[in-house]
Formats: structure tokens, C-alpha cells, sequence
């Protein structure tokens, strides 16, 4: 008897990580299949920076809190964005260092008697200043109230049919706003749309530029390079043709502004923002049945630093993780719902089970190897071998990425692709397994409702907000 | 043997194969990294030689090998973009078109466009248009239907630049097309020239839906004004679509008469805000005296983008330089003066000095240390 519930419990947990590398095999055979024709489509029509007035005009909003080492070369990168009229708009959220000063001393701020137009309710505006040197940069100073919050005063004093959402710390390439904007005019069903985004730590930064790719020499961040590169150009290439997207980074956004105003606006009461607003906008289209597109380029337009110590990560995935709970229970309705489509039917569920539930599979794989190993029920041999399988899965779409990327990108040197190579390796030993249990803390802290460190409205504010999906669990 | 141990035997095989596959991909990107690099070499000759032939400079011409086809008809397309933004002299009197000639560039294109690849598609039609290789259009007209949209505009662009008789069919091609980029199809529309496209364009809003008025009536700006102005008449007269009306008034904007004042009015009053708005951008140049009540009412409109812009419009109509507070003073509603305070200050703000390059902060060069994007200490 107990030999056989081992049995039907080790099969069990095989057909779960089987089946959920497979899913990730079949996104990177689609993304295979896709990527050289973007590419090349790339190299025969490259971006041309002409004055068009049939351009759709983008309002671009920078919330910062606290970002005074980097926000100049943030707001500097976005206002070199060569598109045919856009404006920027940086939201202060109630700083508490010198990040409004700095602004103020750099862009010539003045004060600007702006008639706000409060269409999202948000935390109180102190002050709106327009820059003296860029007629189209304005500040808005604001009472503490969260990424959400700010973006929602920022949606308020929005000119533009556009908003792209990006973060105070992270970098843009100048042709950004150009390459997500291309969706919305390629196709009029587009409400969103994302790109790629790349790993910045040890990088060079020229005037908001990059300058020099480099590789870090930490593990910790290589372990997530390969998680980006997986995320990115494996997994979202492969849902983004069957419209299946369930998470856009809030770092590199483009949305549709009435569908955010519709949409009321990003919710605050929430960890993250980007995750619940894309799976709000998936479940008010197909409940509305009104066709849409969630585009994405695989092309890299933003560049953001990674956590590079165990604690900052063990924060950040916390966060990120409790926010994945927090959005597959407020839209539980979109699991195999009527009208809900490839969205309920495949790419929720996908979400549900191979990311809000793979932390949980894991460590429960591992305590139950231990304790079958301790009570000596366990069959060495045929556990070896599932974990063979598995380990072999996960590190075949490991490599699969860092193809992809070689075959469009060619990011990395030839040593760095060998380091890359060894990480991919290397990650399931510890890595895996760490990021797996600070997921899991993630969902304790849910389920509890601990509050996250700091007051309420700055958790995790200074976390990179790019988000890549779970590792394919091993 | 138990289906279990059955399980184990398929599991360890599964395992090795695929981790022979997973080694196999890491060694195939050792080679592909070997290519690349071999390649990129190769492309950097290859464009210093071809780049230089293109300016003009002597010597022999190597043979364009079919491998490398793809790469030099790009740098022969992006030479032929480069010269026409520069305005230099027409290509068949060049060295472009001397180099695409002694080369057969149009046999090249032609074996781009039998490939399955959309970007070789692409080269090679973008190449055919340039030439305008009449014996191509049996090639080119394969294309029309592309289901990529850079693909299929580059078709009807080299079909277009080779037949002009066929720009109806593009006039209608552009009202079908919901994947042609605006800003690409304007370049098309520009290159042809108000004159020919304006009755196409005409003729093709006509008979088309009102989505796909929505599609084409935003070029009747690059159309004669005349033919701009009939149409969009007929446009306002027929249709009650708010997005059609709205776009329709935003195109008119640019080329209203006088005349035209009493077929925008009624629309200052349409109940959808956003036909208001264009209704008033419309009606800016064509604003007289007697029209100074309706616009200062429409400060005191429900909606705060209608009062920005009647403010303005009031603005640019009915206040000279440096009255521009007498007004403010002379509008009673709060809301109307708040929008008519923003504008005078963004002007003013945009007065002071425009946007320059150089006003940017100086370069900085940083690595990751510059930002503590990762110290999640959070502030007591």
C-alpha cells in the first residue's frame, strides 16, 4: 500500500514538471519559428526616424520614488526618444531624497498652473512643474501613494491617445517608444503592447545609452540573464501569437489610455500593478467581447539592473510572487470561464500551475524525496532518473534561449555564452531551489496578509519591475 | 517487469535523448557563434566595398553571390532612402543606378522574392520598385496579398511606382489594409504627389465602410485641398460615426475656408466630447468675431478637454499679444479660466526656449554602480 501511494506520487509530480517544461519547449519551438523572420523583416525595414504626423502621439510616465541616483539619465534616455511627438511625465511620489530637487535643477522646473483633470482618484498632487528647458516635461509632485497611484495621476494630466509606463531606473533605447508604438499601428485590435527586457547590471551607460554589453561577473545575476532570456525570447514569443500574454512588464508598457481609464485606472491595493492590469484588460475585452491584441517585439528597448545579493532577490521574488497570488485569485473567474477563450482556457491555467503553484510542487517534491528516503521507501534509481528527465528538460529550453538569443541578438561574447552555458548548468543546484522557496514565502505572506517591509505604499519600490516568469522548475 | 518500472524505462531514455539534445544545441551554438562572427566579418568587407561603389568610387565589381544577396540589396535600398532624404539628383542619373544596372540587382531581387523568407521579400521588392523592373509585376503582384503588411505595402509600392494606372486599386488596397503603418503609407502617398493620388483617395472614401473611411480619409491631408475639402464635406454631410465625424473634422482643419464655418458649427454642440474637440480645432482658422460667444461658452463645457481646447482656440482667435488676461478676466466660470491660466502658461513655458539637443545634461559615463537599483533597504 505505501509503496504504491510513492508510486502514484512520484508519477504525479513527474507528469507535473514534465508537462510544464513542455509547455516551455513548445513556446521556444514557436518562438524558433518566429524570431528570423522579425529579425530579418528587421534588417530590410529598419526604423526610420521621420517627422510623421500619422505617428499616434505617446505620453510617456516616469513614477519615481526615492530614484535620485538615477533619474536623470532615466528622464534624459526617454526624452531622447526619436518618435514624432511625444511628452514625458515624471511623477514624484512623495520622495523622501532629493529626487524632486535634482529634477527641478537639471530640466529648469517651474511651477505650472495645470487645470488637473482628476479622472482616477489618486493621493493628493502637491504641485505640477513644467520644465523651463523641455517644453514637454512636466512634473508632477505628489503625496506617497505607490507605482500605482502615481501612474494613475500621471494617466490624469496625460495629453496623449498613449501612455507608456516605464521605471525611474532603468534605461531606454532611443528607438523605445518607436518599436511599441509600431503595434498599435500595424494592427487597431492592439489596447497593449511590450517588449523585451535586458539585463543591465555591469553594463556601460553613455548619456542614457548603452555603451558597452558586458556580462556581470556575479552568479547570482547570470542565473537571471538566463531567466530574462527564458522569459523574454522563449516563453513570450511563443504566447504572445495566440493573444496569451498574462504579464507586461510595467517597466515597458504601451497602453491604450481611454482602456485604462475605462479599466478604472492601475489598482493600488495590490503589490505590482502590471500583472493585475494585464490580466484586467484580457478578462474586460473577453467579457465584453470585444476583440483585441496584447502585442509584443522581442526586440530589447529597456535595460534594467537585477537584484545582485541573495537578500535583494529573496525581497524582490517575495513581492513578485505574492502578486501572482494576489492576481490568480482576483481573476479566478478567467480560469476555463465562458468567453474567456485561449486566455481561460490555456494561458491562466498555464499561469496558475506552472507559475503560482511550481514553488509549491518543488519543495514538496524534495520533502517528499526526503522523507521516502528516510522511512526507506524510496526507489533511488527511479527517482534519479525522474530528476534526470526533468533536469535534462529544463536545461534543453535553458539552451534553446541562449540560441534564440544568439541566433537574433548575438548579445554576448563567445566567453560570456560559455559562462552562460555553465550557469544554466549551475542553476539547479541552490538557485532553483532558492528563488522556489522565496516564492513560496510569497504565498505565506499572501495568505497571511503580512505586510510587505516598509509603509505601506513603498514596498518593493525599488525593486526592478521587469518580471520574467518562473523558471521551468526542476 | 510493472508499469511503473515500465515508466521508469521510457523517463530514462526520454532523459537522454534529451540531454543529448540539449548538448547538441550547446555545441551548435559554439558553431553558430564561429559563423557569426566568421559572417559578420564578411558583412563589414562587404559593406565597406558595396558603400563605396554606391558613392561612386572606381574599381571592379565582384559578383554578388547569392548568399550574399540579402545583405547587398539592403545596402543598396538603404543607399537609394538615404539619397532621396538627402534630395540628391534622381537615381537613374547616379552611380547607385550605374553599380544596380552592371550588377543585375533586378535578377537578385527576383530570386529575394521566390524565397520563403519575409525579410529576402522584402529586399527584393523594395529593390523592384526602385528599378521599377516592368518584367517583375507578375512576381510583384504575388505579393499583394502578403500576410506580412511590410511586405504586401512594398508590393503595391513597387506595383504603384511601375504602373501608375494601378493606384485606384492601391487607394482601396489602403482602405482594406488594417496592417500598413500610417506613417509608411504616407511616404507612398508623398512620393506619388498630391495630384494623382487626390482622386483616388477621393473615389475609394466613397464607397468604403465607415471603418475603412477611418483608414484613408486621414491622408486627404497629402491630397489636393480642393478634393480634400468636397469630400470631407460629403464625409460630414453622410456619416454619423463619432470616430468617422472626428477624424473627418481633424483633417478638415488643415484645409477649411471661410465657407466651410457654417458646415463645422453644428458640430461645436455634438454630444460626443471628443467630435467637440475636433469641431473646435477646425474651427480655429475660420473664426471671426461673431463667433466669439459660442467659444467662450464652450469654456464652461462639461468636459475638461473641451474646455483646453476651446480656451485655445479662444486664445489664438480673440486675443492679441499681451491682453491675453482681459479673457481670462472676461470668462466667469472657474474651470473655463483654470484651462485658460494652462494654456497661457505652456505657452509662455514654450516661449522661453525651445526644446535644443545640447540643453540635455551633459554625457555621463556610468556602469552599475552608478544606481542602487538593487538596496532594498526601505526608508523608515
Amino acid at each position: 500500500m505505501t509503496q504504491t501511494i510513492v508510486i502514484v506520487i512520484e508519477l504525479g509530480l513527474f507528469a507535473y514538471f514534465v508537462a510544464l517544461n513542455a509547455v516551455y519547449i513548445v513556446t521556444t519551438i514557436v518562438a524558433l519559428l518566429r524570431m528570423p523572420a522579425f529579425v530579418r523583416l528587421r534588417r530590410a525595414d529598419p526604423v526610420r526616424y521621420i517627422y510623421s504626423p500619422f505617428e499616434v502621439p505617446v505620453t510617456i510616465l516616469i513614477p519615481a520614488f526615492n530614484e535620485s541616483a538615477g533619474i536623470v539619465d532615466t528622464v534624459v534616455s526617454l526624452l531622447e526618444q526619436r518618435y514624432s511627438e511625444h511628452e514625458v511625465v515624471v511623477i514624484n511620489d512623495g520622495s523622501t531624497d532629493a529626487t524632486l530637487d535634482i529634477l527641478r535643477e537639471r530640466f529648469a522646473l517651474e511651477r505650472f498652473p495645470e487645470a488637473y483633470r482628476a479622472m482616477l482618484p489618486t493621493a493628493p498632487i502637491r504641485m505640477i512643474y513644467q520644465s523651463q528647458t523641455h517644453p514637454y516635461l512636466r512634473v508632477i509632485d505628489k503625496e506617497n501613494g505607490g507605482k500605482a497611484d502615481a501612474l494613475n495621476a500621471g494617466i490624469n494630466v496625460a495629453r496623449y491617445p498613449l501612455i507608456f509606463t516605464c521605471d525611474g531606473d532603468s534605461y531606454y533605447s532611443p528607438d523605445a517608444v518607436q518599436c511599441l508604438a509600431e503595434a498599435f499601428s500595424r494592427n487597431p485590435k492592439t489596447v497593449l503592447s511590450s517588449a523585451s527586457i535586458g539585463v543591465s547590471n555591469a553594463c556601460e551607460f553613455e548619456d542614457g545609452r548603452m555603451a558597452t554589453r558586458r556580462l556581470s561577473s556575479r552568479w547570482i545575476v547570470r542565473f537571471q540573464v538566463l531567466e530574462y532570456m527564458r522569459a523574454f525570447l522563449s516563453s513570450r514569443m511563443g504566447w504572445a501569437p495566440i493573444n496569451g500574454l498574462c504579464i507586461v512588464s510595467g517597466a515597458c508598457a504601451l497602453h491604450k489610455k481611454d482602456l485604462l481609464i475605462e479599466l478604472g485606472g492601475f489598482r493600488t491595493d495590490t503589490v505590482w500593478e502590471d500583472m493585475e492590469m494585464t490580466l484586467r484588460v484580457h478578462h474586460f475585452m473577453r467579457a465584453e467581447r470585444r476583440p483585441y491584441r496584447i502585442a509584443y517585439t522581442p526586440f530589447v528597448v529597456c535595460w534594467t539592473d537585477v537584484p545582485d545579493t541573495a537578500a535583494a532577490l529573496w525581497s524582490q521574488r517575495v513581492s513578485w510572487h505574492r502578486h501572482v497570488s494576489e492576481c490568480v485569485t482576483i481573476h479566478r473567474d478567467l480560469m476555463f470561464g465562458k468567453h474567456t477563450g485561449v486566455v481561460g482556457g490555456l494561458a491562466f491555467p498555464n499561469l496558475v500551475a506552472a507559475e503560482w503553484l511550481a514553488p509549491a510542487m518543488v519543495l514538496f517534491g524534495i520533502a517528499f524525496g526526503i522523507v521516502a528516503a528516510y522511512l526507506g521507501i524510496l526507489s533511488w534509481y527511479s527517482q534519479v532518473v525522474l530528476l534526470g528527465l526533468v533536469f535534462a528538460l529544463a536545461l534543453a529550453v535553458c539552451t534553446a534561449a541562449i540560441v534564440l538569443d544568439e541566433l537574433s541578438f548575438h548579445t554576448y561574447r563567445a566567453r560570456e555564452l560559455l559562462t552562460l552555458l555553465a550557469a544554466s548548468l549551475l542553476e539547479f543546484f541552490g538557485y532553483r531551489q532558492f528563488v522556489s522557496l522565496a516564492n513560496l514565502s510569497g504565498i505565506w505572506s499572501w495568505l497571511v496578509g503580512k505586510p510587505l517591509r516598509g509603509k505601506p505604499g513603498t514596498f518593493g519600490w525599488r525593486l526592478p519591475r521587469s518580471r520574467p516568469p518562473p523558471s521551468p522548475s526542476g | 517487469m510493472s508499469v511503473f518500472d515500465g515508466f521508469v524505462t521510457i523517463a530514462l531514455w526520454s532523459a537522454a535523448c534529451v540531454f543529448a539534445l540539449s548538448l547538441g544545441m550547446m555545441v551548435l551554438l559554439l558553431v553558430l557563434r564561429t559563423v557569426a562572427v566568421a559572417r559578420r566579418r564578411h558583412l563589414a568587407t562587404l559593406a565597406a566595398f558595396w558603400r563605396a561603389r554606391f558613392a561612386g568610387a572606381g574599381g571592379r565589381l565582384a559578383r554578388v553571390s547569392a548568399r550574399d544577396a540579402f545583405s547587398v540589396l539592403n545596402f543598396w535600398n538603404d543607399a537609394v532612402r538615404a539619397a532621396a532624404a538627402n534630395g540628391d539628383a534622381p537615381l537613374d542619373a547616379g552611380p547607385l543606378f550605374a553599380v544596380a544596372v552592371s550588377q543585375d540587382f533586378a535578377g537578385l531581387a527576383l530570386t529575394l522574392l521566390r524565397r520563403k523568407d519575409a525579410g529576402d521579400r522584402l529586399a527584393g521588392l523594395t529593390t523592384l520598385g526602385t528599378l521599377r523592373v516592368r518584367a517583375a509585376l507578375p512576381a510583384i503582384d504575388a505579393s499583394l496579398d502578403d500576410v506580412y503588411g511590410q511586405v504586401s505595402l512594398a508590393a503595391w509600392r513597387a506595383a504603384v511606382r511601375i504602373e501608375p494606372v494601378r493606384l485606384p486599386a492601391f487607394a482601396l488596397a489602403i482602405a482594406r489594409h488594417t496592417d500598413w503603418q500610417a506613417r509608411e503609407v504616407e511616404e507612398v502617398l508623398r512620393e506619388i504627389g498630391p495630384e494623382p493620388i487626390s482622386a483616388p483617395i477621393a473615389a475609394s472614401i466613397e464607397s468604403a465602410s465607415d471603418a475603412e473611411v477611418l483608414r484613408v480619409m486621414r491622408y486627404l491631408i497629402l491630397c489636393e485641398p480642393e478634393t480634400a475639402r468636397t469630400i470631407l464635406r460629403r464625409v460630414l454631410a453622410a456619416r454619423e460615426d463619432p470616430e468617422v465625424l472626428a477624424s473627418a473634422l481633424r483633417t478638415f482643419a488643415s484645409s477649411m475656408l471661410a465657407q466651410d464655418r457654417d458646415v463645422v458649427r453644428p458640430f461645436l454642440a455634438h454630444p460626443i466630447p471628443f467630435v467637440r474637440i475636433a469641431a473646435i480645432g477646425a474651427f480655429i482658422p475660420v473664426c471671426v468675431a461673431e463667433d466669439r460667444a459660442t467659444m467662450l461658452a464652450l469654456l464652461t463645457d462639461g468636459n475638461s478637454w473641451v474646455r483646453y481646447r476651446a480656451a485655445q482656440a479662444a486664445l489664438d482667435c480673440f486675443s492679441a499679444p499681451g491682453d491675453e488676461s482681459d479673457l481670462r478676466s472676461e470668462v466667469v466660470d472657474p474651470y473655463g479660466r483654470d484651462a485658460i491660466t494652462q494654456v497661457l502658461a505652456e505657452r509662455s513655458a514654450a516661449s522661453l526656449r525651445g526644446f535644443l539637443r545640447d540643453e540635455i545634461p551633459p554625457p555621463r559615463r556610468s556602469s552599475a554602480p552608478r544606481r542602487k537599483a538593487n538596496d532594498l533597504r526601505v526608508e523608515a
